[in-house]
């Protein structure tokens, strides 16, 4: 994907989140944590999924942004905890996500927190390129 | 105060034992969602569902009732706190009468009631189980702040 083009998603993603989070475009970082920076919420997350389907003219199936089958695969989660195993799954799939301090505590509850403006920068950019090929 | 496993995860699992899911939605939250992606709906809730919704004048409420009483349901019931937007999806509402609506959770529980209170910003919903040897008692309140 060119830079010109990554660079428009950026600055649509970030539109996308500030409208959908209420919070201004210029505390919106490739890194920052959707929840623990932006303080969104379930009902957010619905809100960005379909604002960056009308926006990028794309369907966004469940569970395909925002990982969740994962979670109830045993193998994965055990005990509230995600395990060695999961984290590395996860690692894989949201190479953007903020796998330090989660990694320190890989509570369930604390998953929430990796999620970054960057990783659905990186979706977006893959499955467009997807889409245009 | 609220007290919610997302926000003082060890207090509440402490105290609570998972038994207990609170929520708050603001309504204008709710509203502009409702707003922006009334035509989207059918793809996280049911016809009836929708239906409780759009056949009320209060349509932006009803949707900040629907969605607090399915986080809270989520919250208590599950070990997993992450509910991802498949939650919405999974846990099911009907109306029940003017005040109250029942839910249902596949392969959990049968239908069980649920009743609301709200004002003019927020719902809040709280739901609460029962947890131990005697079956689960379910109660589901959404008061105003």
């Amino acid at each position: 994907m060119a830079p010109n083009e990554k660079n428009e998603i950026i600055k649509n993603v970030k539109t996308i989140i500030s409208q959908a989070l209420r919070v201004e475009e210029s505390k919106i970082n490739f890194n920052s944590s959707l929840i623990k920076d932006l303080g969104a919420e379930s009902i957010d997350f619905l809100d960005i999924v379909f604002r960056l389907e009308k926006v990028f003219k794309i369907k966004i199936p469940k569970g395909e942004l925002f990982p969740e089958k994962l979670l109830t695969d045993a193998h994965f989660v055990r005990d509230g905890h995600v395990t060695p195993a999961g984290v590395e799954e996860l690692k894989k799939r949201i190479p953007n996500g903020h796998w330090e301090d989660f990694s320190k505590d890989p509570s369930i509850s604390n998953l929430g927190n990796v999620f970054t403006v960057g990783m659905i920068v990186d979706y977006l950019s893959e499955k467009l390129s997807a889409v245009n090929k | 105060m609220i007290i919610s496993p997302r926000s003082s995860p060890q207090l509440t699992n402490n105290l609570f034992s998972r038994s207990l899911g609170v929520d708050l939605v603001e309504i204008a939250k709710a509203k502009s969602f409702y707003k922006a992606h009334a035509g989207c709906l059918n793809r996280y809730f049911s016809e009836e569902e929708i239906s409780f919704i759009a056949e009320n004048p209060e349509s932006c409420r009803k949707l900040a009732m629907l969605l607090a009483a399915k986080e809270a349901v989520f919250k208590s019931l599950d070990s997993v706190s992450w509910m991802g937007t498949s939650g919405f999806k999974d846990i099911r509402m009907v109306a029940h009468d003017d005040k109250n609506l029942l839910f249902s959770v596949p392969g959990k529980f049968g239908k069980k009631k649920v009743s609301f209170l709200k004002n003019k910003r927020y719902v809040v919903a709280v739901h609460h189980q029962n947890v131990g040897g005697r079956p689960p008692k379910m109660e589901v309140a959404c008061v105003g702040i």
